[in-house]
């Protein structure tokens, strides 16, 4: 039996509920696995010897610094499920904009916060990842292939090409060229384009793609009415760390904006 | 046995949705339909759906004869046993514009031409394409290509708008058949008949701006010619790389694949799935190595295949002047600005876009 673990750090626990959500692909899982840590889910837990954990949620925490390194230490393989453990998640769009006091003062007021806190981080900012499934949620098909693809020794392939890819293929009618601020041309596809089918731009949940053009997705949404401000804040919002990527044409890399 | 084969009939436009109700009681039938404000090529539940004046489909009916996303094969892990599980079924596509004949020809010369792919030729065997005649807008360019009249012989009827009726060109005995088949919603054509579809070549012709349509003498060496133009550059800075262009062609054949292990590790799935020469991985290669690493390199392989290329394999352009990959990209670039660009159609600004890189 492979021996598994899930957990969860800083987050909504929404990717561990996808996972719970695979129902018919965990019955067969559970024929070559044995779930030896999943607090969310069951009572009896044990964080020892494991062969593959998956950590949901972003290291915002003294608590999770430690969960996380002891997951590491006791883990063969570790997967990064979901943006938050990817990227840092939506809480640490504003990383690079405010301290850490402004953070909690904003959110806590005065009194502060009864834990020793950090911002928010990747979990590849902590810890060596061997893998990472994001997504907001995380894309339930992709974490069945990936267990899959584990469990018979070979790596997942996830190409990182962008969401048009797959929106394309789904004969939708371009959102950009319709006036809709979408991110598709800029983010790392493998969800099957499901916002963008539903005339709902691509919020870039999945982080970026390979090489991504972020100089000219900014100037095509400034083109169709944002601000570059705005245009960046909204590129930043699932992207976290790997922000710092975006460029704006004239202007010479000032930490992303 | 008296073997006859018509050369052409007329068929009154009432008569239209008969004769597509007749096709679909021949075979499954795939025709443009509305999706939003575009159309798509998709299977007719109801004939009423059936768009028959539409500019183009957002994919072309590639995807029925080369599908976007596939199984090739599975294997046991155990005996490794192969399984093919490749199913054809008879298929007619209803209202393929003169270009996408065009495209399928091409793909018939890749596929089939040499070492010829047994999965294409069964399902090519079993497709019938009716074509029918359109007219151009911004986009369009296939008078420049060569493509804009149905030529050769790849397709098997030919509806050409002549007013009140559709004239039907036969192509093929398999066309023939079906006109036969169908026989009573036919009339037999008359000089005025005659007289109107000769004038709808010109009538097509005309409705072009010339002065818009790219030049595409000698493009092959032009484009070998202008291997380091700033063009490719300049071009590559609006692309996003996000392999619209290469997705919404109707000549694009590239593909990969990848093996799926069931989750009980018994079976092996080789999927094969469309892949793009825009996107970075498509070049990497054992040891994190790209050939094209840069946009610009990417940008510039996609005409180089279709203007060198494609000649150098099968002797016809790659490109067919259906106006897809501009009007679907969302940077908005136009493949004929790219050529008149490199043609030296701007020449002032292009001059002038080479001196400012150069004092970069």
């Amino acid at each position: 039996m492979v021996r598994i673990g899930i957990m969860g750090l800083t987050g909504c626990s929404g990717c561990q509920c996808e996972i719970l959500n695979c129902q018919e692909a965990l019955l067969k899982m559970l024929k070559r696995v044995s779930i030896n840590f999943f607090p969310l889910a069951q009572d009896d837990n044990s964080l020892e010897d494991l062969d593959i954990l998956f950590v949901e949620g972003s290291v915002t925490t003294e608590e999770d610094e430690r969960k996380v390194k002891k997951g590491r230490e006791v883990s063969s393989l570790l997967v990064a499920i979901g943006s938050c453990a990817c990227y840092g998640g939506v809480q640490s769009q504003r990383n690079d904009e405010v301290s850490l006091t402004e953070m909690v003062k904003a959110v806590y007021g005065e009194k502060g916060v009864p834990v020793k806190v950090s911002k928010p981080r990747a979990v590849s900012e902590v810890v060596e990842v061997d893998y990472e499934l994001p997504g907001c949620p995380l894309d339930k098909k992709q974490f069945v292939y990936t267990v899959a693809s584990l469990l018979s020794g070979v790596k997942p392939f996830f190409p990182k090409i962008p969401v048009c890819h797959e929106c394309k293929l789904s004969e939708n009618e371009c959102l950009i060229l319709k006036g809709i601020p979408c991110q598709g041309p800029v983010t790392f596809s493998g969800c099957g384009a499901p916002c963008t089918s539903a005339g709902v731009g691509c919020q870039g949940c999945r982080g970026n793609c390979d090489f991504p053009n972020f100089e000219e997705m900014v100037s095509l949404l400034t083109q169709r009415g944002l601000s570059v401000e705005d245009a960046v804040k909204f590129l930043k919002v699932f992207r976290g760390y790997t922000a710092k990527e975006i460029k704006v044409r004239g202007v010479v890399d000032e930490k992303g904006a | 046995m008296d073997f006859h084969i018509e050369r052409a009939k007329v068929l009154p436009k009432s008569n239209l949705a008969k004769f597509l109700e007749g096709l679909k009681n021949l075979s499954t039938l795939i025709a443009p339909v509305k999706k939003g404000d575009k159309f798509i090529f998709s299977e007719i539940e109801k004939v009423s759906d059936v768009a028959v004046n539409y500019t183009r489909t957002i994919l072309p009916p590639k995807k029925f004869l080369v599908p976007y996303r596939r199984e090739r094969f599975s294997y046991s892990t155990d005996t490794l046993q192969f399984n093919k599980e490749f199913k054809v079924r008879d298929q007619i596509i209803f209202g393929v514009h003169s270009c996408d004949l065009h495209g399928i020809s091409i793909l018939d010369s890749v596929y089939l031409k040499e070492n010829p792919d047994p999965r294409y030729l069964e399902i090519r065997k079993r497709t019938v394409l009716i074509g029918i005649s359109c007219m151009p807008d911004e986009f369009c360019f296939c008078l420049s290509t060569g493509t804009a009249f149905p030529d050769g012989a790849n397709w098997d009827l030919f509806l050409t708008d002549i007013g009140a009726d559709y004239f039907v060109t036969i192509g093929s005995p398999k066309g023939d058949e079906i006109v036969l088949k169908l026989r009573k919603l036919f009339k037999d054509i008359e000089k005025k008949d005659l007289y109107l579809y000769k004038e709808s070549t010109s009538k097509k012709k005309k409705a072009f701006k010339l002065e818009k349509l790219p030049d595409l003498e000698r493009i092959s060496q032009l484009i070998e010619l202008e291997y380091d133009s700033e063009v490719w550059k300049e071009g590559s800075e609006r692309c996003l790389g996000c392999g619209t262009c290469t997705n919404v062609c109707p000549t694009c054949f590239c593909y990969t694949s990848v093996d799926v292990p069931t989750l009980d590790g018994k079976k092996v799935k080789r999927i094969e799935f469309t892949t793009s020469c825009q996107y970075p991985y498509y070049s990497l290669v054992a040891g994190g190595h790209y050939f094209k690493p840069d946009r610009a390199s990417r940008f510039k392989h996609r005409y180089y295949h279709k203007f060198v290329g494609y000649p150098y394999q099968i002797e016809k352009l790659g490109c067919v002047g259906c106006g897809r990959c501009s009007a679907e990209c969302p940077a908005g670039i136009s493949i004929v600005e790219t050529i008149n660009r490199l043609r030296g159609i701007d020449e002032k600004e292009l001059r002038e876009a080479t001196e400012q890189a150069s004092s970069r």
